[in-house]
Parts: structure tokens; C-alpha cells; sequence
């Protein structure tokens, strides 16, 4: 099989995110800090004409956080972050691809594409547990007119990519993604993006509602970005009734092109729309420099310093009873690349 | 008129949507709890669940899973405590306490103590959970009690937990656990001498077999339809070359291996049907040989698997403290926690990775506050209110020496902490752990229903891997 695979000639990327952090933490006067690896993903993909398939991996601690052991004590152990194989046709100006194994959330990767700080951290959402990263299904997409409009249809178990299927529902997901405005702005190529999406899911043994809309912006030109991102959850954390939203606004401009420059977020969550006061805020401000590394396969490696303010109401905070500033310093290397290979 | 109609036809309405909220979260977070057992052991794992729907008191020990996101989670429950804070959400606590977790130990082979026995779940966390499940098993336990009564019991124990980690940590001298003052307690230590003294478990477990000892097989206990209460099977090869390998790294994990003799296995026997979150996790009874070879003073011991604690959700300890196996989580927690590194001098660890188990001594000393007896004394007049209030006070205080002499997460002795969250509002605590008890109680007893039906509309496992 492998002879067979490897007779067609495909060629190969190899793709790699490191990041590599270290966290102050401060709560009502009470500080920690940790050193950690928070984020090592590597992948491989095969192509041949109109086919891929990729494996992506990631580490994990093997002892989630309270469980107080895991494998051989808390080691890093790796999983499957990604594995899908992926067919795609062009009929004039549009383009059809189909997937089908361990595939992205197609809302995550919509509203993810075209975020410039994805390397400092995933978006609130998917921290939250509002969308998961991956998980078991199918994607259909349609786009066209070089991504202008984009229509996208997926199908999944709805249990996230670490659990197997607890019900016989079914997540279906719609997307729309367009560029109502690409070309040339601020001394450089820009573009406008939108999307739309909704989900209608189930999750749990009890085929608890799950649903999700989403709608997001962003804004990509040569001095910097902008982006917002909003997810609505119907459901969420085993009960039907919880509404659960999250608001997300990023931008980043360069100082120096080549060198770095400065980004700003502000989230704006709400753990429990029932609930007086469980919402929680957090402003963001940092710097980034982008040493550069002539000749290395790397794309870019990034030092990012930022500092960041969370308010948690007094319903959001699980242990206090009344309202909480969480004062976090940030530092991450971050990594991303890819190595092209053919044969 | 008309508006209140409609009012009250949409709280009509609302109930059941409520209701079928709730059964839908029980149902996935009970599967996703026991999602593992479920994998390893089916048969188990629905006897399990059997046991829980056997009875209030049973369902309330296999729920702890569902009170910490009922606490934690945002939802209809979701609470603070106003005493609660950074500082004393990074106490080592219990992570399960109920009054059945409540017992008697023989110290250091020489003295009597009730203490808390269960410290499966023993974990990093806010010291008021422990406090508030208490009450909540109070309540549970005695559910036929006036609820001016239940709330009086639970008030009287928080407060007696608050006002004794205030006395300790000024400096008082903590509760000893070895004499009570109420009927209660006594009669708990008086039937774990006799117990102990009589050598009840020795005779309970094991038979003279032509002037040997050899482990016991058969029905101790009559078995339910749904699940068994105590019966004794041989162990398979494989099981038996586990526990022999295991054995061997357990003399060295005692607080004094010199005073325990170098390990003959004489017998070995699995007990099923202990427990009730634990119900579907292997549990040995290793009949070792004593200091002599004669008969009377062969010892038995007890290993049983350790599993996972309950996670706490939201509760975040950076770093968190890591343990190698969960028998070394829960031997090293059980010690700080006890009154005494002593307590059960055969408390140690059993491990073959990725096994390990807990091991303890099994003696008739070791017994359970029972909540049938409770129930039963109280109920025929042997027991009077005050009797109990007596006795959960003496509970709250054994509890405060638990959280005040242990090291949190941060370091720190659990008393001083505590007590400064609590300022001296002793009452204030009380009246708010009641309220939440009082409240919660009613809660488990209206999810036991929901839990049967699901049962029934699901299946044994709850329609996990039926879809």
C-alpha cells in the first residue's frame, strides 16, 4: 500500500507550531507563575493532484488539569490534533472540496482565517470550550471567484476530537464566508472578510442541545489587522437551557515591518445569560518582534510580551463571591512553519 | 386574573422543560463520569448504578461528580460561598465527605479515634465544598426529619467546623477523635471495640480449614437482585500475579515498615459488592501471616484499586501538585488529613504501574458511621434530636482539624487561612451552609427520581453505546 502510495509521486509539507511559555499569574493578591509548553503541533500532508491527506499531531499533558496524574506522572503525550483526507475540483471560477476523517470545526477555521495573533493563542471560543478544535465528520465547501464567497456544509458526532459518540444526533454546520472588499489600501494589497455560521448540535449520552451561531470580521491590510469574533452557544456544559456568549476583538499593527510591532484584544464573555453577573472581560495589550532567520524553512517565529486584565462577575468565578480582577504577564516564542518537500 | 392565569400555565409549562433539562445533564455528566468503568467492566459498572438507585444515601455517594458542577458550574446551582476566596480555594479537603465516610480507627494499634475514612476523591480545592456536602448528606440521611430540624443539625455542624479551625488555629489543641461525649459516636466506638477486640473481621472473611486459615468464598451478605452487598470469589491467575507483585512495593510505603512483618501471602480472595462510587473497582482482601505462624494472629489487609478524584471545575491550583499514582495521592493526602500518621498503621501503597492500589488494614476496629442505624435509632426514639445535633457537631470540629492541619496546594497550613476567611462569623457560615444543605438535599432526592426513570428509559447504562 505504502509502495503504491508512494508510486503516484505525491508531494509533502511538513508543518510545525511551537510555542513556549511562561505565566505570571495574579489573583485577589495571591501569585503564581509556571513555565510551560503551550502549544507543540506537527503535521504531515501528502498531496496529489486534487487529493490530500494529512495527519497533524499535538501534544497534551497526559494528566488534565485536575486530575493530579496522568501517564508516567503529567508527561507530554501526543494525539491526533487533525487526520483527514481532503479532494478538490475547480469548475471555471469555482472551487469544490470534500473532507471526511478528524476534521477542523469549519466555524473555528472561519472565523480563524485571516487571525494574525492565532500563534499567541487560539480564540476565546475554543479556549472556552465554545467551539472544539477538531472532531469526527465530514465538510463539504464550495467557493468561488478566487474566495470571495465561500459556502460550507459539515457534518460531525459533536463530541469533540477526545471523545467518542455518546448519541445517535447528528451536528450539521453551515457557513458563509465572503470578501465584500479586497485590493489595494495603506500602501499595500487589503481585504474585508466576513462570515456568518450555525450549528445545530447535541452533545452527551443525554443528547443534550448544543448549538452554536457565530459571526465574525476581519480586516488584513500591510500595517496590521483587525478582527472581531462572536460565538453564541445554545447549550453548553451538559445543560440545555445555559446561553452562553462570547465577544472577541483583536488588532495588531506593525512598527516596524520585519521587526514587530503592537496588539491590542478586549473579550467580552458571558458564562450564563440567566445569571445576574457571570460575565467575564479581559483587555489585552502586548508587543510582538519577529526576529527573522534567513534560510531556515520557517515562516515565522515570534516573541510575544503581553499582559492582560480579566474581570470575572461575581457568578463567573466558580470559588468567590463577588466580583475579581486576574491580572496575567505572557510571554510566548512562538513558532510556525512549513517545510515543502517533492520528490 | 387573566395574567395570573397565564402566569401560572407558563410555570405549568416550564416545569417539565426544566425537568427534562435536568434528566438530559444527569444523564451525561453520570455517563461521563463512568464512562471508563463503563469501557472496562459493563456488568460492574450497571450494578453499580443499580446500587445508587437503590436507595437516597447510595445515590448521594455516587453523585459527588454532579454536586461539584452544581457548585461550580454556572446553572441553577451554581454558588459561592461568601467566606470563599484564592486562599482558601487552594485547601487540601476530603473531596467527598459524607457522613458514611465518617469512621472509627485503632491508632497506632493502641488507642480508638473517629476520623474520616474515604479519601478516594481527596484533592486541592475550596474547604467549603467539603462543608457544604456534609450538610447536604445530613439532610439526605435523614430526610424524614422536620426540615426546621435538618436545618438546625447542619447549622450546628458548620458552625462547630468554623468555631474549632478558629480555636486551632489560635493555638487550641485539636479534637483527639478518641472519646465522645454523645451516644452516637460512642456507640460507633463501642461496636468498633467489640468489633475489633472480637476479631469479627478475621471470622467474617476467613475459615479454619483443618487448623489453617484460608480466605472465605461465598455470600457474606444476601445479594439485592440489582447488585451484590458482600460476597467473595477466588482471584484468577493473572489477578493473583497483580497482587503478589504489587505487594512487594507496599511494606516500604508504611509510615513504620519495621513494625509490620515481611509479606506471606497465606490467601487471596476478590470481595465484591464494597462501596459505592468505587463499586466496580477490583478489591482484595490479602490474608497475610503475622508475627507468629500460628493462626490467631494472621493479619487481613484490604487493596483496592484507586481511581480518579472528582474533578473540580474551574478550580484552578497553578501548579497543580502531581502525584505519581492515585494510591500516592490518596495515601499521602489520607495521612495529612488523619489525626494521627497512624491511624491505620497498614495504610500504605500497593503499585504495579499502571495499577496502583490503596492498601489498608481490615480489622473490625475500621467501621463506618452507619446512616441506616442512624435512621433506624432516630426513628424508633433510641436516638433524639439532640443526640444527632451532639454527634455533627463532634463531625464539623473532626472536620476542621482535617482542613486546619493540612498544606494546601499553596503551602500553607489550612487553619490560619480559614480562619481568617471566616473572621469569626461562625454563625454567619453555619446559616449559610444550612441554607444550602437544607435546599440541596431536596435537590438529591428529587434527582434519585429522575436517575430511576432514566434508568428505565435508557437502559442499565444509561443508553451509553446504545445509540
Amino acid at each position: 500500500m505504502l509502495a503504491l502510495v508512494l508510486l503516484l509521486q505525491p508531494t509533502g509539507a511538513l508543518d510545525v507550531a511551537l510555542g513556549i511559555d511562561h505565566t505570571t499569574r495574579t489573583i485577589a493578591d495571591v501569585r503564581s507563575q509556571a513555565f510551560e509548553l503551550g502549544r507543540a503541533e506537527v503535521g504531515g500532508r501528502l498531496r496529489w493532484p486534487g487529493i490530500e491527506a494529512e495527519v497533524r499531531l499535538e501534544t497534551a499533558r497526559s494528566a488534565q488539569p485536575q486530575s493530579l496524574l496522568g501517564v508516567d506522572g503529567n508527561s507530554l503525550i501526543v494525539r491526533a490534533r487533525r487526520v483527514r483526507v481532503a479532494v478538490t475540483h475547480a469548475f471555471g471560477p469555482l472551487a469544490v472540496a470534500a473532507e471526511a476523517g478528524l476534521v477542523g470545526d469549519p466555524i473555528l477555521e472561519a472565523l480563524e482565517r485571516g487571525d494574525d495573533l492565532r500563534d499567541l493563542s487560539p480564540l476565546a471560543a475554543q479556549v472556552g470550550g465554545l467551539l472544539d478544535a477538531a472532531d469526527a465528520g465530514a465538510r463539504l465547501r464550495l467557493a468561488g471567484f478566487d474566495e470571495r464567497v465561500a459556502l460550507e456544509v459539515g457534518f460531525a458526532n459533536g463530541e469533540g476530537a477526545t471523545e467518542v459518540e455518546q448519541n445517535d444526533g447528528v451536528d450539521t454546520t453551515l457557513v458563509a464566508a465572503g470578501v465584500p472588499w479586497r485590493g489595494d489600501a495603506l500602501g499595500g494589497p487589503a481585504e474585508v472578510r466576513l462570515v456568518a455560521a450555525w450549528r445545530d448540535g447535541s452533545r452527551g449520552a443525554g443528547a443534550v442541545q448544543d448549538d452554536r451561531l457565530a459571526a465574525g470580521l476581519t480586516v488584513r491590510g500591510e500595517p496590521g489587522s483587525l478582527g472581531v469574533a462572536f460565538v453564541r452557544a445554545d447549550g453548553f456544559g451538559g445543560r440545555a437551557e445555559r446561553v452562553v456568549t462570547d465577544l472577541e476583538i483583536w488588532a495588531n499593527a506593525t512598527l516596524l515591518p520585519g521587526w514587530g510591532g503592537v496588539l491590542a484584544g478586549f473579550e467580552q464573555g458571558e458564562l450564563d445569560a440567566d445569571a445576574p453577573d457571570a460575565s467575564q472581560q479581559r483587555i489585552l495589550a502586548g508587543l510582538y518582534l519577529d526576529p527573522a532567520l534567513p534560510g531556515a524553512p520557517t515562516e515565522r517565529l515570534r516573541l510575544y510580551a503581553t499582559w492582560s486584565r480579566t474581570r470575572f462577575g461575581a457568578d463567573a468565578a466558580p470559588i468567590l463571591p463577588t466580583a475579581v480582577d486576574e491580572d496575567r504577564v505572557f510571554l510566548r516564542l512562538a513558532l510556525t512553519g512549513t517545510l515543502e518537500v517533492t520528490p | 386574573m387573566r395574567v395570573v392565569l397565564l402566569g401560572l400555565s407558563l410555570l405549568a409549562a416550564c416545569a417539565p422543560a426544566e425537568e427534562a433539562a435536568r434528566a438530559a445533564w444527569l444523564q451525561s455528566t453520570l455517563v461521563a463520569d463512568n464512562r471508563a468503568l463503563f469501557e472496562r467492566d459493563p456488568g460492574a459498572a450497571a450494578q453499580k448504578l443499580a446500587k445508587m438507585a437503590s436507595e437516597p444515601f447510595s445515590f448521594l455517594r455516587g453523585t459527588s461528580g454532579q454536586f461539584v458542577r452544581d457548585v461550580l458550574e454556572p446553572g441553577p446551582w451554581h454558588q459561592q460561598s461568601r467566606f470563599g476566596g484564592p486562599a482558601t480555594a487552594r485547601r487540601l479537603i476530603l473531596g467527598d465527605a459524607h457522613l458514611e465516610n465518617v469512621g472509627t480507627f485503632h491508632a497506632g494499634g493502641v488507642r480508638l479515634v473517629v476520623d474520616f475514612n474515604d479519601f478516594d476523591s481527596a484533592t486541592y480545592g475550596p474547604f467549603h465544598l467539603d462543608v457544604w456536602r456534609l450538610c447536604a448528606s445530613i439532610g439526605v440521611a435523614l430526610r424524614e426529619a422536620e426540615e426546621a430540624t435538618q436545618r438546625r443539625w447542619m447549622r450546628t455542624f458548620a458552625e462547630a467546623y468554623a468555631l474549632e479551625i478558629t480555636r486551632i488555629s489560635a493555638g487550641g489543641r485539636p479534637l483527639a477523635g478518641d472519646e465522645a461525649a454523645d451516644p452516637v459516636l460512642r456507640d460507633l466506638l463501642e461496636r468498633a471495640d467489640d468489633e475489633g477486640s472480637s476479631g469479627v473481621a478475621l471470622t467474617t472473611y476467613t475459615r479454619l480449614v483443618d487448623g489453617q486459615r484460608v480466605p472465605f468464598l461465598g455470600e457474606v451478605e444476601p445479594p439485592d437482585p440489582a447488585f451484590i452487598e458482600n460476597r467473595m470469589v477466588p482471584v484468577s491467575l493473572a489477578e493473583r500475579r497483580l497482587v503478589e507483585a504489587a505487594l512487594g512495593t507496599w511494606r516500604p510505603s508504611l509510615v513504620d515498615p519495621a513494625q509490620v512483618a515481611p509479606v506471606q501471602l497465606k490467601g487471596l480472595a476478590r470481595r465484591l459488592g464494597a462501596g459505592v462510587s468505587s463499586y466496580p473497582l477490583p478489591r482484595y482482601y490479602a490474608l497475610l501471616e503475622g508475627p507468629t505462624p500460628g493462626v490467631e494472629d494472621d493479619q487481613l489487609i484490604e487493596l483496592r484499586e484507586a481511581g480518579d478524584p472528582v474533578r473540580l471545575p474551574g478550580v484552578q491550583q497553578l501548579p497543580w501538585p502531581r502525584f505519581a499514582t492515585n494510591a500516592h495521592r490518596v495515601v499521602a493526602l489520607q495521612k495529612s488529613l488523619q489525626a494521627y500518621l497512624d491511624d491505620d498503621p497498614l495504610l500504605g501503597r500497593a503499585v504495579v504501574a499502571p495499577t496502583s492500589f490503596r492498601v489498608r488494614a481490615r480489622d473490625g476496629f475500621q467501621k463506618n458511621l452507619s446512616v441506616s442505624r442512624l435512621r433506624a435509632r432516630f426513628g424508633d426514639g433510641r436516638w433524639d434530636a439532640d443526640d444527632l445535633e451532639a454527634a455533627f457537631a463532634t463531625i464539623g470540629r473532626l472536620l476542621a482539624r482535617a482542613h486546619a492541619g493540612a498544606l494546601g496546594s499553596d503551602g500553607a497550613l489550612g487553619g490560619p487561612v480559614i480562619a481568617a476567611a471566616l473572621d469569626g462569623k461562625a454563625a454567619a457560615f453555619g446559616e449559610e451552609a444550612a441554607a444550602f444543605g437544607v435546599a440541596y438535599a431536596r435537590q438529591i432526592l428529587s434527582d434519585l427520581d429522575t436517575f430511576r426513570d432514566l434508568l428505565v428509559d435508557h437502559g442499565p447504562l444509561l443508553g451509553y453505546g446504545g445509540w
